[in-house]
């Protein structure tokens, strides 16, 4: 007997003795036989939609409301806000880089610009004493006054 | 779906997808049912074993921590269950004993039967003997194998699986299979020389 020949006789002999058909697979009778672990398998897919779900109605309820759309308003301009702030290099306390011109009416001071930098150079504080003194340079109105009248003066 | 890479279907399935978690089960319900084979010994029983796995695998499966190596995760998980199986095999093979003792009080012994079913097979049935004889061996040399060599043989030899399909179950090299196969063949030689075959050599 060749060496090849005993290889290929003993290939027959394990084919037969190993007597292995290609199994099948049968998924329902898996499923009905472990049906607890197949459900456990299952619910995963429910907690995932569950969640997805849960955003979905929040988003309706806030976007569906006028309070909602407001919140979602301010806290983005208080976002744009802290991010034109950040990107500027100076927050509330840091030295401002080099000085800055005072406004000279009560209606520059109130502009964003100023109030920025004013909340630059020493935070709320500074802000407080800037609105104060824009009242005092507008001295006393009456109290009929319009918004447009108050700042023009 | 038939054509997705594990990793593909292990996501999915680890997120409820059953269908996916099905072909997993489809892909490895071969090889898992070959490596309970080469450890129970029993084919039915192997079934009861891959099939314990596949449905552990669905409760532990967001575990996997490497889903590319499902088909290693699982067959571990396969050998635990068939390990298992076995024991109670084991067990239960106490009362085929009993049988066989009870028979022997009886006065006839298993040899005697085997002599008295020699005399009756005809001589034209005697070279099905002979092979089923040679078959008996190459078993009885299988059992004697190590355990992680006679699962490359089964694996192998049961449903014809590639060197690939053994390396994504078994987490070794297309090298090393062919090395352990080389070796398992040897050793079954060697055995079944002991055995009475002197003409078989490798």
């Amino acid at each position: 007997m060749s060496e090849r020949k005993d290889e290929k006789w003993l290939d027959s002999q394990l084919q037969r003795a190993i007597n292995g058909s290609t199994p099948a697979f049968d998924a329902e009778s898996w499923k009905q036989k472990h049906r607890d672990e197949y459900q456990v398998l299952l619910s995963r897919g429910g907690e995932g939609k569950q969640s997805v779900s849960n955003a979905g109605r929040t988003v309706r309820v806030v976007w569906g409301s006028w309070i909602g759309r407001l919140a979602v308003a301010a806290t983005i301009a208080v976002a744009v806000g802290l991010f034109v702030l950040s990107r500027d290099g100076h927050g509330p306390g840091q030295p401002a880089g080099s000085p800055r011109s005072m406004a000279k009416s009560p209606a520059k001071m109130m502009t964003m610009m100023s109030l920025q930098a004013a909340y630059r150079r020493g935070g709320t504080e500074a802000l407080d004493r800037q609105f104060d003194k824009a009242l005092k340079m507008l001295g006393p109105r009456t109290t009929s006054i319009s918004l447009k009248e108050l700042l023009e003066g | 779906m038939n054509d997705r890479p594990d990793n593909v279907l292990v996501e999915r399935a680890a997120r409820g997808d059953g269908d996916s978690f099905t072909e997993l089960c489809r892909r490895y319900y071969g090889p898992m049912v070959a490596i309970g084979h080469a450890i129970i010994g029993d084919r039915h029983l192997a079934e009861d074993a891959a099939q314990q796995a596949f449905a552990k695998a669905a409760v532990h499966l967001p575990g996997l921590r490497k889903p590319e190596q499902f088909g290693r995760w699982v067959a571990a998980i396969c050998r635990n269950e068939a390990k298992d199986l076995a024991r109670v095999r084991r067990g239960l093979s106490t009362v085929g004993d009993l049988v066989e003792e009870a028979v022997r009080v009886e006065g006839v012994s298993p040899s005697d039967r085997g002599q008295h079913a020699y005399d009756t097979v005809s001589p034209s049935d005697r070279g099905l003997e002979a092979r089923d004889t040679a078959g008996e061996a190459v078993k009885r040399a299988l059992s004697r194998l190590p355990a992680e060599v006679k699962e490359v043989v089964y694996l192998r030899f049961y449903d014809g699986l590639s060197y690939e399909q053994i390396s994504a179950v078994l987490g070794i090299s297309e090298q090393a299979i062919n090395g352990r196969l080389r070796r398992a063949k040897r050793k079954l030689a060697q055995y079944l020389r002991r055995d009475g075959f002197d003409e078989v050599c490798l």
